[in-house]
């Protein structure tokens, strides 16, 4: 167990495909850390690389993958054998996936899914695993559990299938789930119930969890801390009440401008000016530099990067706060 | 519901009702009755000349229904739309050959409503071409002054939808409605699909055109924040009837229906706190409608006077709601 | 502001998308045109005229002036073999090409319309498939006697049915998309939606199936012949000279084989293409955004 005390670490993490038109890469330099029992809010939108860290970090990402460091627990993924990895995934990270209709085996029933996830961590019976998949379905809030687990999941709507994805995501117990977009998919009153469901479960067992989503609504409610992606960097870290009140990166700001809840009709939105980024074709320099409003020459020149050692940097050389500027790594 | 109309509509809702046959079995052809779903049930609603009227709902509340019926690429079961005063399902030949002049329709999904093998140039210039809005030989650029309309840089007239990203491909589904300069848009959840700093531009773009080309628009999303952005009015679905209409700052300052209240409660909030109250909502959508009001089952209000079916509150001259407890 | 991006000129795009072309579809692609190449100018890759008799010469095995070797009759099978390609070749392409041309509307429209109208298309292809091809073909020969001609009308008569359901299935699935809605709220006739915009974003899989038909269709032109009931003597065909040649199989081997291989050789090529192509609009169609 290392002695820093963080349940995960990532360290310079850059995933990269080779596709038609050249190289590119969905992650570049990404590092984190999280602490036990805290949730992490990755903030992003298209291109920003924020659905991939989450696969890279099970070791589930389809490109190559390199990293100076990617540990949980302290021991380091990568130099697990590939039977302890297996074990880590669902008993040590868990993950909830953003559309459950395509997420969930449309062939097997609820209960069958569950029983086989359930003892794929626990040596014990069909009868036995079959109990504890009808508490976990009453853990997230499925009504007549025991009856239910024989229904297929076309009978279930999208929000109660997000809640059986839940439960198996903790049907290992596990100390971290990585949560990708979980409440994209969903009606509005539905979002509401889920979010609710997943943060009463946290405080219940005490997991860390890490919250992606593009909508800053949701991540309000959910994280201690933010790390905002963009073209597959971070550009941000804060935690979320510095974040809400003091965005530091253009970007950030950017974002919170364009948001209209919170506006009146009255109030104009101000988006952020041109194109999500080109992971083909990134500019040299600051990615964000085609469309930030307060650019200057040497933004296209370096590639700013954040300091991941302090409890809140950002990647830009002329920050909002021009104070923050100077512990600015380049 | 039904409101009264103060001044002349450019639409007219009256009644409609959206009857689907269930497919059963073999085809359908199953002997006995054919049980039907019921998307869209006794709506009413009036659109007036230069408005907006948002229409918001969650899935199955009917909402794409109704925007549906109204350009007409779906047949009301019964009840009337009318368009400046026509009834669009009772149109002579004529008339049913300008109404796509005359309504039009932007999509949701930016990856599906453009041919993917035509250039935007095509698209625009085919529409243009097929309804001889301008003549031969200023199609191309009218094509160009379009795609200005909806800021798309000319550069990109040439451009294959596979190349575009989504924003710039809703701009191009835009520019494709507005060719024939329609006087009604109905816009099927336009921005849901796109990033959040592409929907503010896409928003903008939206409230920009409304006053320089005075049109009447019907939003229909499912996010009351949008909605509330470009609209003047605002209509409330749930299972395929209007529970609350009014509005914009009626709705959003002094909601009447419980339905509403629970839509604008659940709402994340972006205060950074993290959240420990219970859902606003804490059943899910039952599978049959009973007797009586529809959110009976899920309304934190329910009581048995609920068994039986709401009036029409007249709240306001501009704000309905369709409950027994709307003050 | 987004910089605006130059239109690469013609040639260039030519060039980019010939290179992002798979190995397997430039091969057939390759072969293909070698082969056509020499069917073409047949008259002058060919060192022997293919109906030339020559009782000198008969049965001798390939060598360097008759390359693939000479028949029962002197003829020099090298050249027979070329112009055969010509015959194959052409009456391949009619086959394939003609029947895809009104199969793959057929079947769009029976698509996006639903209801009776596919009802009754859907009849008729089952009618059309059902019928056996074989009696058919008989039918026809008996009526205007044997030959290309015939086989041609068979062809035409039955051959559309799997275009027509190859079309209907992704019209069915085309037609739910937005543009093709979009297209009915523009206020397009029917005829506009499926043949501008629903049949060139349905004819993929008919694309694809095509190469495989074409090569079956070679060598049911070739089987038909070796029975006797297409291609008559003296026009070098390729199953007609396997025909010929099985009497002499043992002694002069090379009479049945070089049409054979050329006929292999034909049917690689196209299986490359057909390959090539299912992977690359299979791709375009499944990459979104």
């Amino acid at each position: 167990m290392s002695g820093s005390g963080y349940l995960l670490e990532v360290e310079d993490l850059t995933v990269s495909f080779a596709t038609r038109n050249g190289t590119v890469l969905a992650n570049d330099g990404v590092s984190l850390n999280l602490r036990p029992g805290e949730t992490l809010g990755i903030v992003g939108e298209s291109g920003s690389g924020k659905s991939v860290l989450c696969r890279a970090i099970l070791g589930l990402a389809k490109g190559k993958v390199t990293a100076r460091r990617i540990a949980f627990d302290g021991r380091n993924i990568d130099e697990m054998q590939p039977a302890e990895r297996r074990r880590l995934r669902g008993s040590g990270i868990a993950m909830v996936f953003q559309s459950p209709m395509s997420s969930i085996d449309p062939v097997w029933t609820i209960g069958d899914q569950l029983v086989e996830t359930v003892r794929h961590h626990k040596a014990i019976s069909r009868r036995e695993a079959r109990v504890e998949a009808a508490a976990l379905l009453d853990r997230v809030g499925i009504a007549s559990s025991a009856r239910r687990l024989d229904d297929y999941p076309h009978q279930w709507s999208g929000g109660m299938l997000q809640r059986a994805m839940i439960a198996l995501a903790l049907a290992g117990n596990p100390r971290l789930i990585l949560a990708d977009e979980p409440t994209t998919a969903l009606d509005v009153t539905i979002q509401d119930q889920i979010l609710a469901l997943l943060m009463s479960l946290q405080r219940e067992s005490g997991m860390a969890m890490i919250m992606v989503s593009h909508d800053l609504g949701v991540i309000a409610e959910t994280a201690d801390r933010v790390a905002v992606m963009y073209a597959g960097r971070i550009v941000e870290t804060a935690d979320v009440r510095d974040l809400f009140q003091e965005p530091q990166h253009p970007y950030t700001a950017g974002l919170f401008a364009s948001i209209v809840a919170g506006s009146g009709q009255d109030k104009m939105l101000m988006p952020i000016p041109g194109q999500p980024p080109d992971l083909h074709s990134l500019p040299a320099g600051c990615a964000f530099a085609p469309r930030c409003p307060r650019v200057r020459d040497n933004c296209h020149r370096t590639v700013p990067r954040v300091d991941t050692t302090v409890a809140r940097g950002n990647a830009c050389l002329f920050p909002l706060s021009e104070a923050l500027a100077v512990e600015q790594r380049q | 519901m039904t409101e009264r109309a103060s001044k002349q509509p450019l639409i007219a809702v009256s009644h409609l009702t959206v009857e689907f046959a269930v497919r059963s079995g073999f085809g359908g052809f199953r002997g006995g009755a054919r049980p039907a779903f019921r998307a869209v049930d006794d709506v009413s609603f009036f659109i007036y000349p230069g408005e907006t009227l948002g229409l918001v709902g969650e899935s199955g509340s009917g909402k794409t229904t109704v925007g549906r019926a109204l350009v007409s690429l779906i047949r009301p079961t019964t009840g009337h739309i009318t368009v400046a005063g026509k009834d669009i399902s009772n149109l002579t030949r004529d008339d049913r050959q300008a109404l796509p002049r005359a309504v039009q329709m932007v999509f949701q999904d930016p990856y599906g409503s453009l041919n993917p093998r035509f250039s935007v140039e095509r698209t625009l210039a085919e529409v243009l071409s097929f309804h001889k809005i301008v003549p031969q030989v200023e199609i191309t650029a009218e094509v160009r002054r379009l795609m200005e309309t909806v800021g798309l840089p000319a550069s990109l007239a040439a451009s294959q939808p596979r190349q575009l990203s989504g924003g710039q491909r809703q701009r191009v589904g835009l520019a494709r409605a507005l060719a024939v300069r329609p006087s009604v848009l109905v816009l099927d959840e336009p921005v849901a699909a796109l990033d959040v700093s592409i929907q503010a531009q896409v928003l903008n773009l939206l409230r920009e055109l409304r006053a320089t080309l005075g049109l009447t628009m019907l939003f229909i999303a499912h996010e009351l924040g949008v909605v509330r952005y470009v609209s003047d009015r605002v209509a409330v679905m749930y299972r395929g009837a209007i529970m609350e209409i009014g509005t914009s700052s009626e709705i959003f300052s002094t909601p009447q229906h419980p339905y509403t209240k629970s839509l604008l409660a659940a709402m994340p909030r972006l205060v950074p706190e993290k959240r420990s109250r219970p859902p606003v909502l804490s059943t899910e959508v039952e599978s049959g409608i009973g007797q009586g009001c529809r959110f009976r089952a899920r309304c934190p209000l329910a009581a048995p006077i609920c068994a039986t079916e709401p009036a029409v509150v007249k709240l306001s001259s501009t704000h309905f709601a369709s409950c027994h407890f709307a003050a | 502001m987004k910089t605006e991006v130059a239109t690469p000129g013609v040639l260039e795009r030519i060039a980019r998308e010939v290179g992002s072309w798979s190995f397997t579809l430039k091969l057939g692609l390759l072969l293909m045109t070698i082969i056509i190449f020499m069917a073409v100018f047949a008259p002058w890759v060919a060192p022997f005229d293919p109906e030339l008799q020559d009782f000198d010469v008969i049965l001798m095995p390939p060598d360097l002036t008759h390359l693939f070797g000479t028949d029962n009759l002197g003829r020099d099978i090298f050249s027979r073999v070329i112009y055969g390609a010509r015959l194959d070749l052409s009456a391949g392409f009619l086959m394939t090409f003609v029947p895809m041309v009104y199969g793959v509307p057929i079947g769009a429209y029976a698509g996006y319309r639903g209801g009776w109208v596919d009802m009754v298309v859907g009849s008729v292809t089952n009618m059309a498939i059902a019928f056996p091809f074989l009696v058919m073909i008989i039918v026809v020969v008996a009526v205007i006697g044997p030959g290309i001609n015939a086989i041609f009308i068979s062809v035409f008569l039955l051959g559309w049915t799997m275009y027509a359901r190859l079309a209907r299935a992704e019209m069915m699935v085309e037609r739910t998309k937005d543009y093709m809605l979009a297209a009915r709220v523009l206020g397009y006739p029917t005829r506009i939606i499926v043949l501008r915009h629903g049949v060139p974003n349905t004819v993929a899989s008919s694309v694809v199936f095509s190469m495989s038909d074409f090569t079956l269709n070679i060598l049911l032109l070739s089987g038909l012949s070796f029975i006797g009931l297409g291609i008559q003597p003296p026009t070098p065909e390729w199953g007609a000279m396997i025909a010929d040649g099985k009497e002499f199989i043992l002694q002069a081997w090379w009479i049945c084989t070089m049409p054979g291989l050329a006929i292999v050789l034909t049917g690689t090529a196209l299986s490359l293409i057909g390959d090539g192509l299912a992977r690359r609009l299979g791709s375009r169609h499944g990459s979104a955004g």
